[in-house]
């Protein structure tokens, strides 16, 4: 290759780069004035959590499955460790503010384990969870974008359901406040760290810097979007909204569904996306995500792997399963295993415990359902 | 020979007080003292009095008070200010057992000039609806008690009556109206009773789509009809100074706006009812459900200054 | 095929709801909330996975 040969392909991609970072300058700038400030701030949060997640190749089903399959804790350990920094900022916050600032806090009921122990198994199917298929959809996986319509699908029916699922039993809500709750918190992450690191497999128990980077970096994401949308970082709920909203523009009555009846739904169905918090942080994981795959050289050059039919087909009920488990659960890995522990909700360790119950499931049926994908 | 005249006018004046129906003759403001009296001497034609206070109700009242809420004259909560319907009007109305011809006293709390304007929305509607006399008491319940006046715990349980009312325009600007005077299609002088922050932009009713005011409207707050602290509205002594200080013709149209057609009920009852300027009406639904038409509007603050607000604490 | 093609759709169909949505739900900046939750004395009301409607 002659230097000549290279010279343009730098430009163009110099080009690429000026126009990816105009471009998201444009899109947070244009909701700020447009839409709000805050909503302006939390796409640039959202922005901030796809980056970091694809540009860092950090995630939450890949660790699992490294812990699970072969014992190496680098990325589990990275992810207590985000949580631990956000709950050191977030539980004292919450308990000072009340008022303006609320946790990831929800009751522990039988749907809501049972709901985690599904989206477990589900996000090691297809090696996405509720923030990574996302992520992954918008770096251009095929298994992620198909999976994505059906998670926002199954995440909608999972809501329209909700409430005749909690009918079947649930605790009051228990948590952890304040600086007891936050000791208790830390002890409790500090405990889980040490188990994984017991379970290490030789030589896998150092952090990656790149890891540590992302752990910490998600945790400022993390506390910024706290502080300027008053909840922690969510996901699945801005997924079912825009299925909601779907349903209803194709002609549908959500007046049936407790949950889309209440008086808060009703208002976040009519009203802009661009004012949904959770789905302003989903737009910005996807296009994040694109982003950095975009800036990455030779990134969207790969080609794309090849799967059986019943790949797919176990990828659109996986995608369902993602959507409408989460919501049983109170949330995903992030709305309730990173945020609900990270507010100190008892929720998020009930949920840790069964999605990782769930995902041992998920591990074994993978190749069974023809998802090692054969490049 | 005069002398003798005016001492029988007077005793006449005095004996007509004491037996006649109604004491207050026709004033639209009346005293706590006043309609004491008049609820005193009783008779086919004394005064029903509207206690629209709400919850304040069960906590005393006037005896013998109907309990009407100021909800019962009021729009819903994306657009306070709209009219209630004159079907559901009437039978409200008629659950009260009020009738037209009887005389009616507003009675509001009276802790604030604000509460002033809630006394003079449901006087408006009710003049509107055709009611022939109707008062406010002035300084509200909070005038009555500080007058050492007696309240009363019975809810009263009106008989229903049965009346037909249709809605008198005279008083009333609806959208259409505005727009076409905002569109210079006819003329009238808006009168915006805002505090000058709503005026000039700086602050908005939270079911209002847009910060601002109607193009060329005039800013005069319904507080400045109250002296500085009271809660009774002064009365206007001179009409004509008043009609040239806001610089209105004679039969000029004035259209009184507000958010939701509260405080402008106080700058139109003043206009029209105290100082007896003809042709004032009140819109209704007024900047709330003005900027939710899209209609052309003044001081609207630009994107970037509405940006920086929501730095500054907001709207 | 590369993942030039399934990045473009997802991205695509991105603008394209939330294209769709603002013209069917077009946001009003003047009834922005304050920028930042915290400090701004009122109840947070978003919708959130781990909490039912109000």
């Amino acid at each position: 290759m002659t230097v000549a040969a290279v010279a343009p392909a730098e430009g163009g991609r110099i080009g690429t780069r000026a126009l990816l970072l105009l471009a998201a300058l444009a899109a947070v700038a244009a909701v700020a004035l447009f839409v709000g400030a805050r909503f302006g701030m939390l796409l640039a949060v959202g922005l901030g959590f796809g980056v970091v997640l694809e540009g860092l190749r950090f995630g939450f089903a890949g660790p699992w499955r490294a812990m699970i399959l072969r014992r190496e804790p680098a990325g589990i350990l990275a992810q207590l460790l985000a949580i631990a920094l956000v709950a050191v900022v977030a539980i004292p916050l919450i308990a000072a503010h009340p008022g303006e600032i609320g946790g990831a806090q929800a009751p522990i009921g039988w749907a809501m384990l049972g709901g985690a122990f599904v989206f477990g198994a589900a996000m090691q199917l297809v090696l996405g969870c509720g923030s990574g298929t996302l992520v992954n959809a918008g770096s251009g996986n095929p298994v992620s974008l198909l999976a994505l319509p059906f998670f926002a699908i199954g995440s909608f029916a999972g809501a329209y359901h909700l409430i005749w699922w909690t009918n079947l039993g649930a605790l009051p809500i228990l948590t952890l406040g304040g600086l007891p709750g936050l000791a208790v918190t830390l002890v409790g992450l500090a405990v889980l760290a040490a188990i994984f690191l017991w379970r290490a497999a030789p030589g896998t128990r150092a952090i990656p810097g790149r890891y540590l980077l992302a752990a910490v970096l998600l945790a400022a994401l993390a506390v910024a979007n706290l502080v300027i949308a008053g909840q922690p970082w969510g996901v699945v709920y801005g997924l079912g909204l825009w299925a909601a909203k779907g349903f209803v523009a194709l002609g549908g009555d959500l007046s049936g569904s407790a949950f889309f009846a209440a008086p808060g739904s009703v208002a976040r169905v009519q009203g802009s996306i661009l004012t949904d918090y959770t789905s302003l942080t989903d737009i910005g994981l996807i296009a994040g995500a694109f982003g950095v795959a975009a800036w990455r050289r030779g990134a969207l050059a790969a080609p794309l792997p090849r799967y059986p039919a019943r790949a797919w087909v176990a990828t659109v009920i996986a995608g369902l399963a993602l959507g409408y488990s989460s919501r049983l659960a109170f949330g995903c890995n992030v709305g309730a295993f990173f945020s609900g522990i990270a507010t100190g909700s008892l929720h998020g360790w009930a949920w840790f415990a069964m999605a990782f119950a769930g995902a041992f499931v998920g591990i074994w049926l993978r190749p069974r359902l023809g998802l090692e994908a054969r490049a | 020979m005069t002398r003798p005249i005016l001492t029988a006018a007077a005793g006449l004046a005095g004996l007509l007080a004491a037996t006649s129906a109604f004491a207050l003759g026709g004033d639209p403001l009346v005293t706590p003292t006043d309609l004491q009296a008049a609820l005193a001497a009783g008779g086919d034609g004394a005064p029903v009095v509207l206690d629209i206070r709400g919850e304040g109700y069960a906590g005393g009242h006037i005896e013998g008070a109907l309990d009407a809420p100021y909800g019962l004259f009021r729009g819903p909560a994306a657009n306070p200010g709209a009219l209630v319907p004159v079907a559901d009007l009437e039978a409200r109305y008629e659950k009260l057992g009020l009738t037209l011809d009887r005389p009616v006293v507003v009675v509001a709390q009276g802790n604030d000039d604000n509460d002033f304007g809630s006394a003079a929305r449901v006087y408006w509607t009710l003049k509107s609806s055709g009611f022939e006399d109707i008062s406010i008491l002035n300084g509200g319940a909070q005038a009555w008690v500080n007058a050492g006046l007696p309240l009363s715990d019975a809810a009263a349980s009106p008989a229903p009556s049965e009346l037909t009312i249709t809605w008198n325009n005279q008083w009333t600007a609806e959208t259409p109206e505005v727009a076409s005077v905002v569109e210079g299609e006819t003329q009238a002088l808006l009168v915006d009773a805002r505090p000058p922050a709503f005026f000039e932009g700086e602050q908005a009713h939270k079911a209002a789509a847009r910060p601002g005011t109607l193009p060329g409207a005039m800013n005069v707050p319904h507080s400045g009809f109250f002296r500085p602290g009271a809660t009774a509205i002064s009365r206007v002594d001179d009409a004509a100074a008043l009609k040239a200080k806001l610089g209105i013709k004679d039969g000029q149209e004035v259209v009184s706006f507000c958010n939701t057609g509260h405080w402008a009920a106080t700058d139109w009852f003043a206009m029209s009812e105290l100082a007896g300027i003809e042709n004032v009406k009140l819109y209704p639904g007024s900047m709330v459900e003005y900027s939710q038409t899209g209609g052309k509007m003044e001081n609207t603050p630009g994107l970037v200054d509405n940006l920086l607000k929501q730095f500054g604490g907001g709207n | 095929m590369t993942r030039r093609f399934t990045a473009l759709i997802a991205i695509v169909g991105l603008a394209a709801v939330v294209g769709l949505d603002l013209a069917a739900s077009p946001p009003n900046p003047w009834q922005a909330p304050p920028a930042f939750a915290l400090g701004s004395g009122q109840a947070a009301a978003g919708g959130f996975c781990g909490a039912l409607p109000g």
